[in-house]
């Protein structure tokens, strides 16, 4: 497996006026070339934090206290400015949560698509840009000729998302993360947007990381999957082997937590006990206070990462 | 014997848009022929996509918004009929939970002012005393504990899902017989979802309150309204209505086998042998500009002439309500190719 990415070692600190919050804890992954990857896990669990990293956008105060972010043979942490803009946008580029939110609302949709072509090329041409843009907007099935001349608030909330994953792909980049692109889109939009997925990433192999906490959205486009718990990469592996026979036992009451449209309809069971205080880490497992199997040694130590087959890794003491 | 608490009959909202001195003032039918029946005690789902209406009808069900035509009965007597003593035991009876739990809360005042101010300008309790027991009650029946801690906190230190438990209490403070709850579960996390359904099932069986529950998610509808009613709404039109295991059982319209198709499934070897949705375009026509006809017919495969001029209506067909010209002869809806 080629990676694209590979993560070692990151933590990142928030210190806060009440304390100081580790939002990323020592956490080590690898993202692989052309396959989509998903992180999951609920809000606060440091996935959103960690995809920032990756472009080196980490909300202030954020800071990073320890670890490497390898891009091919280049640290992405040590990057220079120059460096940076070369490959922001470039090579690597997000569609933030609640996208939508993120186009300038005094602009036409025309003028911030040429806008950012003009920012990263040194020879500009209107004309090649402006039909570059509507083969992209076409891509994603939108009327160029109604969506360009727009203003952002004309536009619903599908089409908007659509006109920023058309500007994620603007300059060819090796990667696009997603964090949860389909909240507050309904459920035909969030399938159409999935599908217009699927057929970006089979047309031109680029690779994807996206994050979410619907767990049935993975199953829907995901080839790998991380799930993430208090800061801590608590599992990873293929996407089938993840649902199927998976190890945490997060991970086990997560995909038991979402209600299906197949399933018998009982009382479904939510996952007991209360999530860590962010200001008081544990030297045990995070995971500890809500695990239904749990032993001393988890209130003591920090489980090590143990393989448990193919490419698949879980961080629990049950497993060693 | 099902007793009828809430009924709307015919009701339309227009919105009127002006649009210059001399052009006439355009009138956008955001809901048109709505009928629908909450019974005491039951769990209804109204589902549909954002912008289809639900929001409106919402507004129309909690007296918030007055209907441009139709009327809307509480025990039988219609809401604007109402003398004003007989109006505001309706509107306490019919409580509102909304989407954005922070936006519905006073960001600059406490739990414990949110949740007593409503109790004592009701005159429900004596004093302040009796009505910070009354909201300490209320914070154990949604399972905050200890009520105490959260009296004290502002919203903005609350979690969403403790957000959207406070926005119950303070519904049930008001001993209402009826919540609407749009959209409830939509800001929190999947895997947290149930818990507050749960809740809210709980608080129907345990102190008898009808709910309607207002939603795009039929997984969460299907989940919660099990027992009950289920409403899809299109473009501002009912589609297809019934009991919701009759209905989303065998599914008739195509706009509401379209809906659950599109329903991702959290299992990946069924997702990969799903079919592709059964829907044409996916742009919906901004309201403004309704289509001819079935408003559904632009996106619909099994469309002809037929449907693209004549508008269907609501008939009995396998113990539901669909309107489709064509109800009779859609094929069974599968899940799987």
């Amino acid at each position: 497996m080629d990676n694209l990415f590979e993560i070692r070692d990151l933590t990142i600190d928030f210190p806060l006026r009440a304390g100081t919050v580790r939002a990323v804890n020592h956490v080590d992954l690898d993202i692989p070339r052309g396959k989509i990857t998903a992180l999951v896990g609920e809000s606060g669990s440091g996935k959103s934090t960690l995809a920032t990293a990756l472009i080196r956008l980490i909300p202030v105060p954020g800071k990073i206290v320890s670890g490497q972010i390898w891009y091919r043979d280049k640290n992405v942490l040590e990057m220079s400015n120059e460096e940076l803009n070369k490959y922001r946008w470039e090579k690597v580029s997000m569609v933030f949560q609640a996208a939508q939110n993120s186009l300038n609302p005094v602009m036409t949709i025309k003028d911030q698509f040429l806008e950012t072509i003009q920012i990263h090329s040194d020879y500009y041409d209107e004309e090649e840009s402006l039909e570059k843009v509507a083969k992209l907007l076409d891509y994603v099935h939108l009327d160029a000729g109604r969506v360009l001349k727009a203003y952002p608030h004309e536009l619903s909330g599908g089409m908007k998302q659509r006109v920023m994953i058309a500007l994620a792909l603007l300059l060819d980049p090796e990667m696009i993360i997603l964090d949860e692109p389909t909240t507050a889109l309904d459920v035909i939009t969030q399938d159409y947007i999935f599908s217009i997925l699927k057929h970006i990433h089979e047309e031109k192999g680029i690779t994807m990381l996206l994050l979410t906490h619907d767990i049935a959205v993975v199953a829907k486009v995901a080839e790998r999957m991380g799930v993430m718990y208090a800061g801590h990469l608590v599992e990873i592996g293929e996407v089938r082997d993840i649902f199927y026979n998976a190890m945490h036992p997060y991970t086990k009451q997560l995909l038991q937590a979402a209600p299906s449209l197949l399933d018998e309809l009982k009382e479904r069971n939510l996952i007991t006990g209360f999530p860590l205080n962010p200001y008081n880490p544990t030297k045990g497992c995070p995971f500890y206070p809500r695990c239904m199997d749990s032993k001393e040694i988890c209130k003591q130590q920090k489980p090590p990462i143990t393989n448990v087959g193919t490419k698949h890794k879980v961080m629990c003491h049950q497993y060693i | 014997m099902d007793k009828l608490l809430m009924e709307l009959k015919n009701v339309e909202m227009y919105f009127f848009q002006k649009r210059g001195i001399f052009s006439p003032k355009i009138s956008i039918g955001a809901v048109m022929g709505i009928n629908m029946h909450i019974n005491e005690g039951e769990i209804t789902a109204l589902v549909g996509e954002s912008g289809g209406g639900k929001t409106t009808i919402a507004n129309i069900i909690t007296g918030l918004l007055k209907p441009t035509n139709g009327e809307v009965l509480f025990r039988g007597k219609n809401i604007y009929e109402m003398n004003r003593t007989e109006f505001k035991e309706y509107r306490h009876s019919v409580q509102l939970v909304q989407q954005d739990s922070y936006a519905a809360l006073n960001p600059v005042r406490t739990i414990e002012h949110s949740l007593v101010g409503p109790i004592l300008s009701r005159k429900i309790v004596k004093n302040r005393k009796e009505a910070i027991q009354k909201a300490k009650e209320a914070l154990l029946r949604v399972e905050l504990s200890p009520p105490e801690i959260f009296l004290e906190k502002y919203p903005h230190q609350l979690s969403g899902g403790q957000r959207q438990r406070i926005l119950l209490a303070r519904a049930i403070l008001m001993n209402p017989s009826l919540i609407v709850a749009d959209e409830p579960v939509s800001m929190i996390d999947v895997s947290l979802r149930i818990a507050i359904l749960n809740l809210m099932s709980r608080l129907n069986r345990e102190m008898n309150i009808a709910f309607l529950y207002i939603t795009h998610d039929l997984a969460t509808a299907r989940y919660i309204a099990q027992n009950g009613s289920i409403y899809v709404l299109y473009l501002g039109k009912i589609v297809e209505s019934g009991k919701t295991r009759i209905v989303l059982e065998r599914p008739v319209h195509p706009y509401l086998q379209a809906l659950l198709s599109a329903v991702p499934i959290p299992d990946p070897d069924i997702e990969a042998r799903k079919r592709k949705l059964p829907i044409k375009s996916i742009d919906i026509s901004f309201t403004t500009k309704l289509p001819t006809g079935c408003r559904f017919h632009p996106r619909c495969p099994y469309a002809d002439e037929k449907c693209s001029k004549e508008e269907p209506q609501l008939v009995p067909i396998e113990g539901r309500l669909c309107a489709c010209h064509y109800a009779e002869s859609i094929p069974e809806w599968r899940y799987l190719e």
